[in-house]
């Protein structure tokens, strides 16, 4: 017998000697049927230690079952391998604390298991029973006919980069964000190790330019075949890990099915629900790739994004690029408009845009990741090119794709560089899409001069659709994601989400300075020349309201009436410019306006008798149509009457009174 | 809106030339191609009474009328643009009594030539179209007022560059402004005529302020308190076509339009009821032949005598002095077939100069018995 211990199990292989050379020869088959997919599972297991969702997702009841204290000391389990043709035990195996043995997830008790083993395994027909009375449970598992006549088998899960699995999850969106401060956690200290220093990054300055050629990456030119090497070089260190982004893709992505053509790279081999453990790998592959430009931002960011980003760029990389290319078109000609609520990766696949072209297929996929996470956190674009999807997202996924490997990698292709430089730094934001076009622009300075312009076309295309989606502040946050360095994943997006606003705000603000410097400026109604003080200078000199001339034209205006006699024209002329700037305009404003006219006037009332017989036929007048009460008519021949200051003390008071009672009294 | 009462009606002059004065041709001076659009002398300064400035093309000529008809060329500007066309030229004063001479055309930008040191002192910038005729206060004669194409009158302290007044709005002309002229005594009058066929007088007493300030202002032009005059003293629509040259008399104005004569009418205004009035056409001073707009007829310093061209390149020189109207003599030489576009009459009358379309001047002096 040989015994081959593995971590938490003992193999016992047991063969019957008696067994001719046929036998052998079958029991060495029938043996295969058991081996189990152990780097798949162990790579599950391994995942499921960072991310507990990963045994939750799919053994639901495993976990309840966890909840249960085990009520067995040990957990041990016997399984029985047997051939079904002469019901031999062809292998048997103690398990432990109840984990099953094709899949070394660990379940809750006996009675989880053998439901995760008649789930899961479903190959396999099991017996529970208990051979004795103080023995364990045992399990004897023998292969149902029906998988031998069919040949399930032999397309099992043996080889995960012949077949890649696409998995489909629902509740994507609750455990990503549940996984948040995980990953950050440890996304930032993987990220953090990659060397920066040999990228040429603009400054924030630069960055924050549209159209800058120095931002971002340095000047590879990539090539799409290129870049698709590399993705599939750095696939392995990503491979083992993770994968699946596909799967997950699946769900919103109307691309997914092209994805899961892409075979060549087989990243997706495994089902990972979460994204996490594909992180560090891309983390490390980002690493090796080492010359993309991957700002401390964009690492940061896309540790946020985490379980999305992380995994994006594998799957744009897996993706051919032909089908990507498919799919962006398709996706391209969805409406942006969409994005609000969908995660799909119908908008992602936009953003592909221009750059689709060139390559890069990944970009939907990647784009489609980033779209969901763009919606958690605000994207902040550096990621270029795909910026074409109005969604904010978009650029957000695009970034995390293309943060991973591609920027190692100088394509000729613009798009592709872009996608693959501009490091998650995820926040999607609709505003991505400029700085995308910059971003391209930047990110491939080798790039022949025509790609170039094209890309930025595209870009300039993609742009304008989204603007009206675009949310006003975000556009600068696509370029200013890039450059927060060593920004902390957990920084406050609101800290960024402002910055980006700064700088967007700074970027107008230069060039609307350009702008005014850039001519003679007059004044609107003079037509005289602006000095350029006064163009730069905040005033406005065209609203103001010109009292003289108002007066002037009052004054004239009653002058022009007839039969009337000059001093009620002047106290028609006083009354009217009080009220003027006064603005008294309702009719509660009138006790009001009556005191304070006569405590303006005092001196002309007093001097001139003429002038107060007015006043007063207006008052009368007043009180008639019930604008003032007789009080207020009262205290305004008092403040005659008194002299300044006590008046003014009364008038406040009565002011006050006065203008609470606006019904008409009748004067005893 | 005029209303000619019955016994009012205005009498018209004869075409008979008097011949109590008769000139002759003394001297023709032909400069450029392009037509000169105006002729000036200079009334403001007793100096140079004899000097002239003429205006056309883009082309600004000074010239001293010397005796024997003899005519000398003193300077000549160019403004470096050769799309400019100066249509009207006027003279002013710095307050150190300094000449300048204003100039403007096409552009809108009206020229103020320091002809001491043959330098632009001042190019005033505002009108949003060409400039038809500048004008000076001969009272102040830092201040020029200038008619525009823009339908718009400004006016200007030449000294400091300040765009005073804007005389323009909801009272203002409704087409271009083609001819102003202050009052001769009342500092704060003048009168714009235009295209929309009516004549206007302003008066800026209200914002004689501004004008004061405008000569103590040493902050930047531009932020001057420009104000904006919107309604006239009076309108009157004397005319029924385009009026191109109003000149003041007195009180009353001279005021031509394309129907081949000048009319002097007197502006009835109603105190404290500005817009409101009568315009009493008192006289009329035929013209044959002068039906094309843009021809300006010019007076004497003591207003006894108006000299205008026409079409064919005759003057006519009327009496202002006598009612019914008495032609003095009418002006023509065989070689003058070209349109003259405006006619300057020297200080007391003894020489006549006409600027011509063919870029032509011509100098008449009179024949002394």
């Amino acid at each position: 017998m040989a015994r081959k211990s593995i971590r938490g199990k003992e193999v016992v292989v047991v063969s019957d000697n008696d067994d001719d050379d046929d036998v052998d020869v079958d029991v060495d088959e029938n043996i295969v049927k058991y081996i189990k997919p152990v780097s798949v599972y162990k790579g599950l297991e391994t995942r499921s230690r960072y991310n507990p969702y990963f045994l939750r997702r799919s053994l639901k009841y495993i976990i309840k079952a966890k909840k249960k204290k085990r009520s067995n000391s040990s957990g041990k389990i016997r399984f029985n391998y047997r051939d079904v043709s002469n019901k031999k035990t062809l292998k048997a195996e103690v398990v432990e604390r109840f984990s099953c043995p094709f899949c070394l997830i660990s379940c809750g008790g006996h009675e989880g298991l053998q439901l995760h083993l008649k789930s899961s395994h479903d190959a396999f027909k099991f017996d529970f029973y208990r051979a004795e009375e103080d023995h364990g449970p045992e399990v004897d598992v023998s292969v149902k006919s029906d998988t031998l006549k069919y040949g399930v088998l032999k397309n099992d899960v043996g080889n995960p980069q012949l077949s890649p699995l696409t998995f489909c999850s629902k509740h994507r969106n609750q455990r990503i964000q549940r996984d948040d401060s995980n990953n950050v956690k440890q996304l930032n200290v993987l990220l953090m190790e990659l060397d920066l220093g040999d990228l040429p990054r603009g400054t924030e300055n630069d960055s924050t330019h549209v159209n800058d050629d120095n931002v971002l990456s340095p000047p590879r030119a990539h090539s799409s075949e290129q870049t698709s090497d590399i993705l599939t070089t750095t696939q392995p260190a990503i491979g083992e890990s993770s994968d699946p982004k596909v799967p997950h893709l699946n769900d919103d992505n109307v691309s997914s099915p092209p994805r899961a053509h892409s075979s060549e790279k087989n990243v997706s081999t495994r089902v990972h629900d979460d994204d996490d453990v594909s992180s560090p790998p891309r983390a490390h592959s980002l690493e090796k790739n080492e010359s993309t430009r991957v700002n401390d931002d964009d690492n940061n960011e896309s540790t946020h994004v985490n379980d999305e980003n992380v995994t994006s760029p594998p799957r744009t990389r897996s993706s051919k690029k032909n089908e990507s290319t498919h799919v962006n078109d398709g996706n391209v000609s969805l409406p942006p408009r969409t994005r609000s609520s969908k995660k799909t990766s119908d908008i992602l696949t936009k953003t592909q845009p221009a750059i689709a072209e060139s390559s890069e297929p990944k970009v939907p996929r990647v784009s489609r990741r980033k779209q969901l996470y763009a919606k958690r956190y605000k994207a902040r674009g550096t990621q270029p090119a795909i910026a074409e999807s109005s969604e904010p997202k978009v650029p957000h996924v695009n970034d995390d794709n293309v943060s991973s490997p591609p920027k190692a990698h100088s394509s000729e292709k613009a798009s592709g560089v872009l996608t693959t430089t501009q490091p998650a730094i995820a926040e999607s934001s609709e505003p991505k899409v400029p700085h995308v076009n910059d971003d391209n622009v930047s990110s491939t300075p080798r790039a022949h001069s025509s790609r170039k312009n094209k890309s930025t076309r595209k870009n300039d295309d993609n742009v304008s659709s989204p603007p009206k989606t675009r949310s006003s502040k975000k556009t600068s946050d696509i370029k200013t994601t890039s450059q927060p360095a060593k920004a902390e994943p957990s920084e406050p997006k609101v800290t960024r989400a402002s910055r980006r606003k700064e700088l967007y705000a700074e970027r107008c603000e230069a060039k609307r300075l350009e702008c005014l410097k850039s001519r003679q400026f007059y004044h609107s109604q003079t037509m005289q020349p602006m000095t350029l003080e006064q163009v730069m200078s905040n005033e406005d000199s065209e609203n103001e309201t010109d009292d003289y001339a108002l007066d002037l034209n009052e004054r004239l205006r009653l002058e022009r009436l007839v039969g009337v006699s000059k001093e009620e024209k002047r106290y028609m002329y006083l009354w009217n410019i009080f009220v003027r700037k006064q603005r008294v305009i309702a009719d509660g404003h009138v006790p009001w306006a009556c005191e304070e006219f006569a405590k303006l006037h005092k001196e002309e009332m007093k001097n001139s008798s003429s002038f107060d017989w007015w006043w007063r036929m207006f008052r009368i007048k007043l009180w008639n149509h019930g604008l003032i009460c007789a009080n207020t008519f009262h205290k305004c021949t008092t403040i005659l009457l008194c002299n300044s200051d006590e008046a003014g003390q009364s008038t406040s008071g009565s002011a006050a009174n006065a203008n609470k009672q606006h019904s008409m009294e009748v004067d005893e | 809106m005029s209303k000619i009462t019955l016994g009012n009606e205005s009498i018209v002059g004869s075409l008979t030339p008097s011949n109590k004065k008769s000139y002759k041709v003394t001297n023709r001076i032909q400069e450029g191609k392009k037509p000169l659009y105006a002729v000036v002398f200079n009334f403001l300064d007793a100096r140079f009474f004899d000097v002239f400035v003429t205006a056309g093309g883009n082309r600004i000529t000074l010239y001293n009328c010397l005796g024997d008809g003899a005519i000398s060329a003193l300077q000549s500007y160019a403004d470096e643009d050769k799309e400019e066309s100066f249509y009207t030229v006027s003279w002013a004063c710095g307050v150190n009594g300094n000449p300048y001479v204003a100039a403007g055309g096409v552009k809108g930008i009206i020229r103020v030539i320091d002809v001491n040191s043959e330098t632009i002192h001042k190019s005033l910038v505002g009108h949003g179209d060409s400039v038809n005729e500048i004008r000076t206060q001969p009272l102040k004669p830092q201040l020029v007022i200038t008619a525009s194409k823009d339908e718009s009158v400004r006016l200007w302290n030449v000294e400091t560059g300040i765009c005073i007044l804007i005389f323009a709005g909801a009272g203002g002309h409704r087409y271009e402004v083609l001819s102003v002229d202050f009052h001769p005594s009342d500092i704060y009058r003048f009168a714009s005529c235009g295209m929309d066929t009516t004549i206007k007088i302003w008066s800026m007493k209200e914002f004689w302020t501004y004008v004061e300030k405008s000569f103590t202002w040493t902050d930047d032009p531009s932020k001057f308190p420009t104000k904006f005059v919107q309604f006239p003293v009076f309108t009157a629509s004397v005319h029924t076509n385009y009026v191109d040259c109003n000149r003041w008399f007195g009180d009353f104005i001279l005021s031509k339009s394309v129907d081949n004569e000048i009319l002097l009418w007197e502006p009835q205004l109603k105190e404290n009821s500005p817009g409101e009035g009568a315009s009493d056409v008192l006289l009329r001073y035929p013209v044959p032949m002068c039906d094309i707009w843009f021809i300006k007829f010019s007076c004497d310093l003591h207003l006894s005598s108006v000299a205008i061209g026409n079409q064919d390149g005759k003057i006519y020189v009327w009496d202002l002095k006598s009612c019914p109207p008495v032609l003095i003599t009418k002006l023509s030489h065989n070689q003058s077939k070209m349109v003259i576009r405006q006619t300057a009459m020297s200080v007391d009358g003894s020489t006549i100069l006409a600027c011509c379309e063919d870029g032509t001047i011509w100098r008449w002096d009179v024949i002394t018995k």
